[in-house]
């Protein structure tokens, strides 16, 4: 199931929200938690359910192994087994195609190629397991050694699907004892609010206007097409992944979970560098803590840490080479960066570091859009006006009138605004009453998002039958 | 960080009501309530369809997923107060900016190109087909969210083929913006030839490719936008083989755009248009047309939108409304029909469906499409002919009246059996394919001209319990409202298609 469903607002949150708050009861409500995180699961994945669950289940007894035996050879093995089994099976379930393909090229020989379909959130929950394994192996957090408690923590649904990867050590305190609060609980129906405007009045759009003009026969693409087309996509990609770790940080909250942020405006970066501590945070900081730093960061061979940090990073984006070649053209920015170009980007004045990082992630995400090398090629070409393809478009003129507005509240949309209109909001001297409006205002807002989601989700089903094909 | 949390945790809850709690918990539950106990409607006016039905939960189904796939479809469907949200988010996209020149553009290349065939070769520069989404094989963002419900959309606009290049909005008037490509266009034509070869000179075989209206109504500025469809015609015309007439109905339509030849809302051409081009194959087949003045009982259905419009839902477009004019000759006519899957038996059927209004007003010509329609006129010269063709063709045929003694309508989307039988068994003395440049250049079309030429009826195999249960429903749905017939019939033509 996902979260901009209709199904799941109408359906399974009240549900979940009714029963988990019926009991004060924490063993009744984690149970709640379980159960409806399986069935979540289970809607889109009825079969490969069961892979999450054995996922869990390794890495319970992993875990209290590597705690038993902290220092000795039992721990390292079971760390060991930790990563060869997960890591093999997202080996398996994602990778194994891809390879035997490359194989396939590189040789000339014609193996089978495996199609396994790639089970939903596999890279999130392996990489949760894998942290909670590792941290206890390190003697950074205790195992836990409820194994309802522990399964609750991987299969919790809000970030069971898309992230953020939540590490066990962060939430460990809220999954043995934890304490819901009205403000909690209103805070989070806010952020649940804003992650599903955020993917259904932006990214849907935005990803249909990028569909229209980067999937479409690129023979008829303009430049300023490929323009639109592309900014469409960081619009779409940014507000997607953004809204949905806002929709998962906001039930965890509703439930009482405190999670990481996941993003913090990342597009107004002035390096790459800055742009990966801000974009997918959860991700960036489990490269550098699990194999940055552990391979010697920046104190040996740092520049190989980078290399084989970026490509894995690229390669878990998906099992295509352009994910690859995404990622090492991140990990080239930021090695450039490291070597002298921050320094020269100090100097310069801040526009100069807006202007660069923005025209590299744009570029950044022609390469992970397109997954045939020779369209991205094609498609680059027409970007930078070389390939004799013309530069204006009648059509687009109309498209962007059309949409300015939106247009508009989109990009504005990328900016800072709400923390910084909080912070002016907070320093004004308020009468008695301003705290009852806020809130009013608050919840009435929340609503008119609802509403409007629900609508447009609504929307999407229109399906008008055209009873005479042409 | 987490002592922090702590704190803020311990702290009185300031300002927060519990009221905020019970308020958005209540909107979700009573509206989820409301979704269940509410009754479900089966079938929407507004998107003239079938709504999708309750799926039957078993084993089987929830295991390979598709129950929660049917589930969510038909929750969708039935949401209460659809209608209204449709409408209301249709005009939030309508105003999320300006009405730039009066032109409003929906839709884009986005579609696939055609439907796919392995039997005509792609052309060149047709994108590689349903391109991937680029996000389906990584995991973490855009990917699953989508697929579930933009899949049942996607079939659809796979299907049609219609918009493959967006619709256009001028002052109201909206237009399929034309892509079609050659080498289709050029196995349509080889078709054609084929029954002429076939028969040689004992049957005259016409064809006639008719501009759609963008070909003729765009701004100046914005003609770029649509391929021409003169030049696709010409192309067509071209492949055509020597004993075959290509009918030039371009002209005579182009001589008259001044006129009311294609409805606003609607992607069809109007009565009044298919009576030009109706001259033009008069001058081709040699006998002399009837004056459009003079000789007909003119009636008119007021109040009519169009598909173009329940696409797009726009104000402007339901602003200028259309209203369909058709022509009555005085020869007297009676007609029969062959129903889907039931092509050995006629049954009687009507030229005209005066009984239609609102979405449905293009049904009056010949009530809408059937695999086979046979129209007996009270001229009793012994000439006869077959009019191969799509919806177009709908509001072409009553005009053949006066002139042919047997009119024999196939549709080249659902007949099911051989068209070169029909041909000889009737001995036919012409045969017209009539298609619009559209569908003339559609593999799926152009394909069908081959298919059914020797083609054998093969009955649907058997279904499984729960859709038969659903075709008897549809089949009494028939029976109560005779308007929806050529729906029905689509639909059951889908379900075809899919299976093969």
């Amino acid at each position: 199931m996902v979260f901009s469903n209709l199904i799941f607002l109408y359906l399974f949150l009240p549900a979940n929200i009714l029963l988990y708050y019926i009991t004060r009861n924490p063993a009744w409500r984690n149970g709640v938690l379980i159960l409806f995180s399986l069935f979540f699961y289970a809607w889109g994945e009825p079969v490969w359910v069961t892979l999450l669950i054995f996922s869990a289940t390794i890495d319970y007894f992993h875990g209290r192994i590597c705690e038993a035996y902290a220092g000795r050879w039992q721990a390292k093995a079971a760390l060991a087994s930790s990563l060869i089994l997960n890591l093999g099976l997202l080996g398996i379930f994602k990778y194994s195609g891809m390879l035997v393909e490359s194989f396939n090229a590189v040789t000339g020989l014609s193996l089978p190629v495996p199609a396994f379909s790639l089970p939903i959130g596999i890279s999130f929950y392996t990489f949760q397991t894998i942290s909670y394994v590792i941290d206890v192996y390190r003697g950074q957090t205790e195992a836990q050694r409820s194994y309802w408690r522990f399964f609750m923590y991987v299969s919790m649904y809000p970030q069971l699907v898309a992230g953020p990867i939540v590490r066990y050590k962060d939430v460990a305190e809220q999954i043995d004892q934890r304490q819901t609060t009205r403000q909690d609980f209103v805070q989070g129906i806010s952020r649940f609010c804003t992650g599903l405007a955020k993917k259904v009045l932006i990214a849907n759009l935005a990803g249909d206007f990028a569909s229209q003009y980067l999937d479409g026969d690129l023979g008829m693409l303009t430049t300023a097409g490929a323009w639109f087309g592309i900014l469409m996509y960081t619009i779409q990609i940014y507000f997607d992944f953004s809204g949905y770790s806002d929709m998962a940080i906001g039930l965890a909250r509703l439930f009482g979970f405190h999670y990481m942020e996941n993003f913090q405006y990342p597009y107004i970066s002035r390096s790459a560098t800055e742009f990966w501590r801000r974009w997918h945070i959860s991700l960036g900081s489990f490269f550098r803590d699990y194999v940055y730093i552990p391979m010697g960061g920046n104190r040996k061979h740092q520049y190989w840490n980078l290399l084989v940090v970026w490509f894995l990073t690229g390669l878990w984006h998906g099992a295509s080479w352009n994910f690859v070649l995404w990622g090492m053209y991140f990990g080239l920015l930021v090695a450039m960066e490291k070597c002298f170009f921050h320094r020269v980007l100090e100097k310069l004045p801040r526009v100069f570091g807006h202007v660069y990082l923005l025209f590299a992630v744009v570029i950044g995400w022609a390469l992970f859009y397109f997954t045939d090398l020779s369209r991205l090629g094609t498609f680059l070409q027409i970007l930078f006006g070389v390939s004799g393809a013309g530069l204006w478009d009648v059509q687009l003129e109309v498209v962007l009138a059309n949409n300015l507005f939106w247009l508009v509240a989109a990009v504005v949309g990328c900016l800072p605004w709400v923390p910084m209109a909080k912070r002016l909001w907070g320093k004004l001297q308020k009468p008695q009453w301003a705290g009852a409006l806020e809130s009013g205002a608050g919840m009435a807002w929340n609503l008119v998002l609802l509403f409007f989601c629900t609508a447009f989700l609504a929307g999407q089903s229109y399906n008008p039958f055209l009873y005479f094909r042409f | 960080m987490q002592p922090k949390q702590k704190k803020e945790k311990r702290r009185p809850d300031k300002g927060m009501a519990p009221w905020q709690m019970v308020v958005f918990t209540a909107v979700l539950t009573l509206t989820g309530v409301c979704s269940l106990l509410m009754e479900k409607p089966t079938v929407s006016e507004m998107e003239q369809r079938q709504l999708a039905a309750m799926p039957q939960a078993s084993w089987k189904s929830w295991f390979d997923g598709s129950f929660g796939k049917e589930y969510d479809a038909f929750y969708a469907d039935t949401f209460p107060l659809r209608d209204f949200l449709v409408s209301f988010s249709s005009q939030v996209k309508e105003n999320l900016g300006l009405r730039y020149d009066d032109v409003r553009i929906l839709g884009g290349a986005d579609a696939p190109v055609d439907s796919p065939d392995p039997t005509v070769s792609q052309p060149e520069d047709s994108n590689s087909g349903p391109q991937q989404d680029p996000a389906s094989d990584q995991d973490p963002t855009v990917s699953q969210p989508e697929q579930s419900s933009s899949s049942s959309q996607q079939d659809q606009t796979d299907d049609i083929g219609v918009n493959k290049s967006g619709i256009f909005i001028y002052k109201g008037m909206g237009m399929s913006l034309f892509g079609g490509n050659e080498s289709v266009g050029k196995v349509y034509a080889d078709n054609i030839n084929a029954y002429h070869e076939v028969f040689g000179d004992s049957v005259r075989v016409f064809d006639m490719v008719v501009p759609t209206s963008a070909e003729f109504y765009l701004p100046e500025k914005y003609q770029s936008l649509s391929r021409s469809e003169k030049d696709a015609i010409e192309s067509i015309y071209g492949h055509l083989a020597s004993g075959v007439t290509g009918v030039d109905a371009y002209s005579a339509i182009q001589q008259h755009t001044d006129e009311y030849l294609y409805f606003n809302t609607d992607h069809h051409w109007t009565g009044r248009g298919a009576y030009y081009a109706y001259t033009a194959f008069a001058q081709a087949a040699g006998f002399e047309p009837l004056d459009i003045e003079t000789d007909y009982d003119v009636r008119v259905i007021e109040d009519f939108l169009g598909s173009l419009y329940r696409q797009t839902q726009d104000s402007q477009m339901r602003e200028k409304g259309d209203y369909v004019e058709y022509f009555i000759p005085d020869t007297e006519a009676s007609a029969s029909i062959v129903l889907q899957d039931q092509p050995y038996t006629k049954s009687k059927w009507m030229v005209w469906e005066e009984g239609v209004s609102g979405g449905n007003g293009y049904l009056v010509f010949l009530c809408g499409d059937a695999p086979m329609i046979q129209i007996d006129t009270g001229n009793h010269n012994g000439k006869s002919i077959v009019v191969v063709k799509e919806s177009y063709g709908n509001a072409f045929v009553p005009f053949l009246i006066p002139h042919y003694e047997h009119i024999y309508v196939v549709d080249e989307r659902y007949f099911q059996t051989s068209l070169v039988s029909l041909i000889r068994e009737n001995q036919v003395d012409d045969l017209l394919f009539l298609n619009n440049a559209f569908s003339a250049m559609t593999a799926y079309h152009a394909n069908n001209l081959k298919k059914i030429m020797y083609q054998v009826y093969t009955p649907p195999v058997q279904q499984p319990q729960e859709s038969q249960v659903e075709q008897s429903s549809q089949a009494q749905e028939e029976q109560e409202d005779p308007k929806w017939q050529g729906i029905q019939d689509e639909d059951a033509d889908q379900d075809d298609e899919d299976e093969s």
